[in-house]
């Protein structure tokens, strides 16, 4: 069940980047609200508020109570913008949402006894870290949790093993089939050692595209050429 | 060493020099932890099969090491004791033009302490500074 977090934006008359320079400058960020049944809303959240709201159990899930000129808006942030190095939040968009509608979230998917895996040397490859899921706003759950316990190698555990943990009358919004987990053979010694050493130093020259010959006569035309 | 196939020309125009960061390929998608780019600059093919190997050899036969940057950028150089002009010279190399905040190498199936480990090694090989990073701090 989502955590309830309150947050309190701003409205924001000034747009473009150097108005949104500033206000990241006072310690704010830029965003919009849109959705259920609001307009969208340009405005500005408090940074270290928005850091604390979107670190909780609940993650980047959480349900927001968005506080904006007077109105209580439940939201869950949607889309963030994100500096490349530094990481800090440069924009986000809030999305509105009705109580009563399902909306799709990215529910992360936590591996449990990671230790207790048939002792064969399988290693353990983690293939699919969020599982899209059509839930209402106030059901979305915090992860979906998946036991690894007895996995041997060539065990392959899918989406549809996490069915059990959806709320009442939640959905994937992804093909069931897909997979999470699988538990992979070591690498043999030989393949390690290939592996480990350096490829060829050498190197052919790549084959020029010849745009005006079909495509099968690229290469033969280039050997003429090369003739020539 | 990682090197186009077949390429539209052999010879490209030299890369002016890289201003920015990087717009594409900024998380860790598909494994737990990465190496970033922190400063700009071009990577050879070279250096980039140097590093992966540095992290096959420290993380042995667990693991999966993934190669998120490709050098198709040729780069052309002239014979030594050569005068100047008689035209461009011959593609040399290939070079990966990197800029900050790019994820150049992704790892899974190791714990972090490994995985710090195998990445330290892999960024003595490059020309560029990075940062070790997971999927958590990346999203």
């Amino acid at each position: 069940m989502s955590n309830q977090v309150t947050l309190t934006a701003q409205p924001r008359t000034n747009h473009g980047k150097g108005a949104s320079g500033r206000l990241r400058r006072e310690g704010r960020v830029p965003g919009i609200l849109y959705g259920y049944e609001v307009e969208p809303t340009a405005l500005s959240v408090d940074a270290l508020e928005l850091y604390h709201a979107l670190h909780t159990e609940a993650g980047s899930n959480v349900l927001l109570r968005l506080e904006l000129e007077g109105e209580t808006y439940l939201s869950v942030a949607r889309d963030m913008q994100r500096h490349p190095v530094k990481g800090v939040t440069l924009h986000v968009d809030f999305l509105a949402v009705d109580r009563d509608s399902q909306i799709s979230v990215d529910v992360p998917v936590s591996i449990l006894d990671e230790e207790e895996t048939a002792e064969d040397g399988g290693i353990l490859n983690h293939i699919l870290y969020t599982v899209p899921i059509l839930v209402k706003p106030l059901d979305v759950p915090n992860n979906l949790e998946l036991s690894v316990a007895g996995m041997a190698i060539g065990d392959v555990l899918r989406v549809e093993d996490l069915r059990g943990q959806l709320p009442e009358g939640a959905e994937f919004d992804i093909e069931p089939e897909r997979t999470v987990v699988t538990m992979n053979a070591p690498m043999s010694e030989e393949a390690l050692e290939a592996l480990e050493e350096e490829a060829g130093v050498e190197q052919d020259e790549p084959e020029a595209v010849d745009e005006d010959a079909p495509a099968a006569d690229a290469a033969a035309d280039d050997a003429e050429s090369d003739e020539a | 060493m990682l090197a186009p196939k077949r390429v539209k020309h052999r010879k490209q125009h030299r890369p002016r020099p890289l201003k920015g960061l990087s717009t594409g390929h900024t998380q860790v998608y598909v494994g737990d932890y990465g190496l970033m780019a922190t400063s700009p600059g071009w990577i050879t093919a070279r250096q980039i099969e140097s590093a992966r190997i540095a992290i096959t050899r420290a993380i042995k036969r667990g693991g999966k090491v993934r190669i998120t940057i490709f050098p198709d950028r040729s780069i052309t150089k002239k014979p030594l004791e050569t005068r100047m002009g008689s035209g461009k010279g011959a593609p040399d190399h290939w070079v990966a033009a990197v800029k900050p905040g790019r994820i150049m190498f992704e790892l899974s199936g190791v714990d972090e302490e490994l995985a710090r480990e195998a990445m330290r090694k892999a960024s003595h090989k490059l020309p560029v500074k990075t940062k070790f990073v997971t999927r958590e701090e990346s999203e």
